[in-house]
């Protein structure tokens, strides 16, 4: 039986039976090669020298007689030599003989129709029944089987073929004809079966299996070489320069939580219960050391009211009562002051938070339209309001509490913050 | 000041180290100059002896006579012309004519202009050893292969090259950033653009964590 296989270099093969046109031209150059080759012509040895060109089809067969593998150095990708040995190998292990051809075209198929397809007829005359591969520098390849089981296959010498180039590294990988005859010449040896993809991609690994891709010229990469370490060098110094310059003057930063922002509320401080008591007791007696006229003084008569106001909300238990017993025991203080010194203004607490102290500037809130009265530390920045823990809804300004020192401001939004103070603590009464 | 000496001296050593890295990384892509295919090797061999190399294949290219004329053409041309005739083949182990020319002038070791004739394929050359003004021997090949033609074309172009300036060693010129003024402004420019970026960059990150740290 015969089997045709013809493969264009980059395609599949595709099984072709030999065409009329194929065997006219076959017999043809069969009767040329009988008249030349005559029988009993001795073959060429094998030997560590080179062959002689062979460019015409009879010194191929010629060739072929003596070793089945011919590689020319145009088709043997740099090292003609090794092309040979590794066909050669691959041929030993086939179990009918295997005839592998990468040459140039001879001058005399130049112009026919699928050279490689016709001489392989021509081979195959000559030298009987085989496996052909023939491809040539200028054309595709072709592969020929004559007298060969039934179950040989060279599909998937293709299938691993395409396989191996997807794999393989580069932008547009090609296949040499070398990598295509070798794997050609693989499924020879094994027929009918899939090629041991570890054999495949040993073979793929190898420099001859792929055409080279282009070189940048030797100038061009070595001032690529150049301009990289210098990008390299020059960048790493004016980052590491800006970096180190940047960390070594910037300001050190307070750690806390205070020094990144300003807290979102300022709780009353523990401890404020004594002080307030101790103040109380302080002020109580400077009221008991006036004399009678000074009590009933305006003076007098408003520290003695604040005193009273202060002692209704001091012991309530509650921080912002505990905070505005401070605030009216400073007010009872500062009229106590004004009887001697009447020109002193009266006592107004910082409004953002009554224990910063007294109010010396005034700032306009945010969302407001009011300038409230705060001390000069909130002038300068304003902090967070006084603020109460509530049990569900965390921590609320106090401001925002329904009682008389969100009304009043603890005194810095009114005047009579004492009179205000009892009023709330009679009715609740 | 601890902080400047032993962020600048960071930065040095870093600079060495990446620049040694870009150095050896970049180096590892210098096309292999050492490796020669057989076709070179076989005709570097050859024009050892003659100016003119005539493959196998090719052997009845060209007649004696034009032959003749081209080898005396070529010897006599300064700077020095070699020529190659053959098939062009991409199944050689090379990529393109002017690497397997460059190739035979690196193993034949002779300054000079390297011409390779191929039937069906454009005149090409390249300068191997010389820095010389641009030549250029481009020619679209016709159809059919003439001898005659090609000889005519090959003297003609031996004679424009013959006496052109020149001089020995090989050009460090780049066609991506010009000669060694463009190599090193380009380095500079783009590393100081890189790197005030990255710099400006990391500063700012590092300000943020440290705001970041400092608040919790």
């Amino acid at each position: 039986m015969t089997v045709a296989l013809t493969a264009r270099t980059g395609s599949v093969a595709r099984r072709l039976l030999p065409s009329a046109t194929t065997l006219v031209v076959g017999c043809v150059f069969a009767a040329v090669l009988a008249a030349l080759v005559a029988p009993g012509a001795a073959a060429t040895p094998a030997s560590d020298e080179p062959p002689p060109h062979a460019a015409t089809v009879d010194e191929m067969v010629e060739q072929l007689r003596a070793d089945p593998v011919l590689v020319q150095p145009s088709m043997g990708m740099g090292d003609t030599r090794l092309a040979h040995e590794v066909l050669s190998q691959a041929v030993a292990d086939a179990g009918v003989p295997v005839y592998v051809v990468l040459a140039e075209m001879p001058e005399e198929l130049a112009r026919m129709e699928r050279p490689a397809e016709q001489v392989a007829v021509l081979f195959r005359e000559a030298l009987g029944d085989g496996i052909y591969h023939v491809d040539f520098l200028e054309g595709s390849s072709y592969t020929g089987a004559w007298g060969v089981p039934d179950e040989l296959d060279f599909r998937p010498a293709y299938i691993a073929l395409r396989a191996a180039e997807q794999r393989a590294s580069g932008e547009y990988p090609r296949p040499s004809a070398l990598f295509e005859a070798v794997l050609v010449v693989q499924a020879a040896v094994t027929p009918g079966a899939e090629l041991p993809s570890s054999v495949v991609d040993e073979y793929a690994s190898q420099p001859w299996a792929f055409l080279p891709e282009r070189l940048k010229p030797i100038a061009d990469a070595r001032a690529d070489r150049w301009v990289a370490t210098l990008i390299v060098v020059t960048g790493v110094l004016v980052a590491g320069l800006i970096i180190t310059a940047g960390i070594a003057r910037a300001k050190p930063l307070a750690r806390g939580r205070s020094a990144a922002r300003p807290p979102a509320y300022e709780a009353v401080p523990d401890g404020l219960d004594r002080r307030v008591h101790k103040r109380l007791g302080g002020v109580r007696r400077r009221r008991d050391a006036l004399s009678g006229d000074e009590l009933t003084s305006p003076a007098g008569e408003r520290a003695t009211s604040a005193i009273e106001a202060a002692e209704r909300v001091i012991d309530t238990g509650d921080e912002l009562d505990l905070v505005g017993a401070d605030v009216l025991t400073r007010i009872a203080d500062r009229e106590i002051d004004r009887l001697h010194d009447p020109e002193r203004r009266r006592y107004q607490p910082c409004f953002i938070n009554p224990l910063h102290g007294e109010a010396s500037d005034t700032v306009r809130l945010d969302g407001s339209s009011i300038d409230a009265p705060v001390c000069s530390a909130c002038g300068r920045r304003q902090g967070a309001f006084l603020s109460t823990r509530k049990r569900m809804r965390g921590w609320e300004p106090y401001v925002d509490t329904s009682t008389v020192w969100a009304r009043t401001g603890y005194g810095a939004l009114v005047g009579d913050l004492t009179e205000q103070v009892l009023a709330d603590r009679s009715v609740r009464r | 000041m601890r902080k400047m000496i032993i962020g600048t001296v960071a930065t040095l050593v870093c600079a060495v180290l990446g620049g040694a890295a870009a150095w050896g990384v970049m180096s590892s892509n210098l096309p292999d100059e050492t490796a020669t295919t057989e076709r070179a090797r076989t005709a570097a061999d050859a024009l050892g002896e003659s100016n003119v190399y005539v493959d196998p294949g090719l052997d009845g290219a060209f007649t004696d006579d034009e032959l003749a004329r081209i080898e005396a053409a070529a010897a006599s041309s300064d700077p020095e012309v070699f020529v190659v005739v053959w098939p062009e083949s991409r199944q050689a182990g090379y990529r393109s004519s002017s690497e397997v020319l460059r190739q035979i002038g690196l193993r034949l070791a002779r300054p000079g202009v390297y011409f390779q004739v191929s039937p069906g394929s454009a005149l090409d050359s390249v300068d191997v050893g010389i820095d010389g003004e641009r030549f250029s021997v481009y020619e679209t090949p016709d159809d059919e292969w003439s001898s005659r033609r090609e000889t005519t074309l090959l003297l003609d172009k031996i004679e424009e090259n013959d006496g052109r300036n020149y001089t020995l060693g090989e050009s460090t010129e780049s066609s991506d950033w010009g000669g060694t003024a463009g190599v090193v402004s380009a380095g500079l420019l783009l590393g100081l653009f890189g790197g005030g970026l990255v710099g400006g960059v990391g500063l700012a990150g590092w300000f943020l964590a440290r705001r970041r740290r400092a608040a919790r």
